[in-house]
């Protein structure tokens, strides 16, 4: 017999209503059930857990749980239904810091997630203190590592990477891009590589053709959770980052990728002087007295 | 008294008394001493100062009055010389060539301001040191416009027949 099993009774008065916990439940409907609107699919695992602490085995279930959450392809969904079953297994087994870390994770997805009404005073009380402690920023910031790109061959496409530490669950990392000078931005997704805070993102070879002349493009990144609130970045919409698209030269192949005119300081200075200049000069002839030449002939009568 | 001052006379006097009047062959006398008298005058000439004065035109003008002791100098226009320094006088020395009956010299000032109703005023001096005023010629209603003018006439200055004995000194700083 499970040493769990001794903690069901006290698993049933906390995860229960009053009237549930009366023994309306049969074993079998243990009150794991989550509001329907507000879970997707569910995990193999989610429902081999809720299975297992339905019939009290919890040390079980936290396996079978941390067994789905280590699967690559997890959906936020179903990582939304993991937490929220391995947070209340760890309550079940007396680890109220490992529930509060599965709870965590769980509003870093879900910031308005709900328990639902049939969860246990204590649970709701634990679960409203840690939503609490996430309002108030109390959590890890998102960290973001990235090397700015400074120019980039046209016809190709880009493909940028960067590192993103502590991404919220249900947060996205995205790459925002325009033309210099065009009004909206384009977007691609950053996707998972190899390690859980790799990421990519493609700029598809379209967006960046090769031109006879250079021409900049204005990104930036943003990571932002599931309510869109932005949680990271690098550059925003209105202070972008840019890089240069070079030219592609006369003979087909593209060529070095000179700054633009304009972003080089001399142009600045020179073009200065000489507006001062014809500012000066204007300003003179217009408060200089004209002038002229006057021959005289001296007479002397002898 | 100075030599410049006395030389005319002194030649004059010199002239008529070693000279006296001519005979002619229908035995009157004819005398050149007129015209000899002008003529040393003439070469006593060592240059001319040229001012342009504002305004007020030649009126209180004196003829034998150097023009320093008769306007101030805010009256005068300022304009450039040879060297483009900005002056109120332009002194040029005597180069005068006869043109019938009366000996002329040109000469142009330069960058003067657009203007009307200047007096244009010359003043002839002694070879001497310091050049010492002879006499001076004033021309009013002088206009001058941008660029290059028309050649203007200056009133002539008329050497009396006494030598015109230098009062002053006419320069102009």
């Amino acid at each position: 017999m499970p040493r769990s099993l001794g903690l069901v009774p006290l698993a049933l008065l906390l995860a229960a209503s009053p009237a549930q916990a009366a023994g309306v439940w049969p074993l079998g409907h243990f009150p794991v059930d989550a509001p329907l609107a507000q879970l997707g699919p569910r995990s193999a695992e989610a429902q081999e857990a809720e299975r297992l602490m339905g019939e009290g085995e919890f040390d079980r279930a936290v396996r079978v749980l941390q067994r789905g959450l280590n699967q690559p392809d997890v959906t936020d969904d179903e990582l939304v239904e993991l937490y929220r079953l391995m947070g209340l297994a760890q309550l079940y087994l007396g680890n109220e810091d490992r529930a509060r870390e599965a709870y965590e994770k769980l509003l870093q997805a879900r910031p308005d997630y709900e328990l639902p009404r049939s969860t246990a005073p204590k649970i709701r009380e634990l679960y409203g203190r840690i939503r609490e402690d996430i309002r108030k920023r109390r959590v890890r910031p998102v960290t973001i590592h990235f090397e700015p790109v400074r120019e980039h061959l046209g016809g190709e496409p880009l493909e940028v990477e960067t590192r993103v530490e502590d991404l919220a669950l249900g947060a996205r990392a995205k790459l925002y891009y325009r033309r210099a000078g065009a009004q909206a931005y384009s977007s691609v997704d950053f996707v998972r590589e190899k390690s859980r805070e790799d990421f990519r993102a493609t700029i598809p070879a379209y967006e960046l053709p090769a031109e006879a002349r250079p021409y900049d493009i204005e990104y930036y990144l943003e990571v932002a959770d599931a309510a869109q609130r932005r949680l990271a970045g690098r550059g925003d919409p209105f202070n972008p980052l840019y890089f240069t698209v070079r030219a592609v030269t006369e003979r087909g192949a593209v060529g070095e990728a000179p700054d633009a005119w304009y972003r080089k300081p001399w142009v600045w200075v020179v073009g200065g002087v000489v507006v001062a200049g014809a500012a000066g000069g204007i300003a003179y002839a217009a408060t200089r007295q004209p002038t002229g030449d006057l021959p005289v002939k001296i007479r002397v009568n002898p | 008294m100075s030599r410049d001052r006395w030389l005319p006379i002194v030649l004059s006097a010199a002239c008529a008394l070693s000279c006296g009047a001519e005979q002619g062959a229908d035995g009157e006398a004819t005398a050149s001493f007129d015209l000899y008298v002008s003529r040393v005058v003439i070469e006593q000439i060592g240059g001319f100062q040229l001012s342009l004065r504002r305004s007020g035109g030649c009126s209180g003008i004196s003829r034998t009055t150097c023009l320093h002791e008769q306007v101030q100098p805010s009256e005068l226009v300022t304009f450039t010389n040879a060297q483009g320094n900005k002056v109120r006088a332009l002194r040029v020395d005597s180069e005068l060539t006869q043109e019938g009956g009366i000996y002329t010299q040109d000469v142009t000032l330069r960058n003067v301001p657009v203007g009307r109703d200047y007096a244009l005023v010359v003043e002839a001096y002694t070879r001497a040191d310091p050049p010492l005023l002879l006499n001076l010629s004033c021309t009013p209603g002088i206009e001058v416009r941008r660029g290059a003018n028309v050649l203007r006439n200056a009133q002539p200055i008329d050497l009396p027949e006494d030598a015109a004995l230098p009062r002053c000194a006419p320069r102009i700083d």
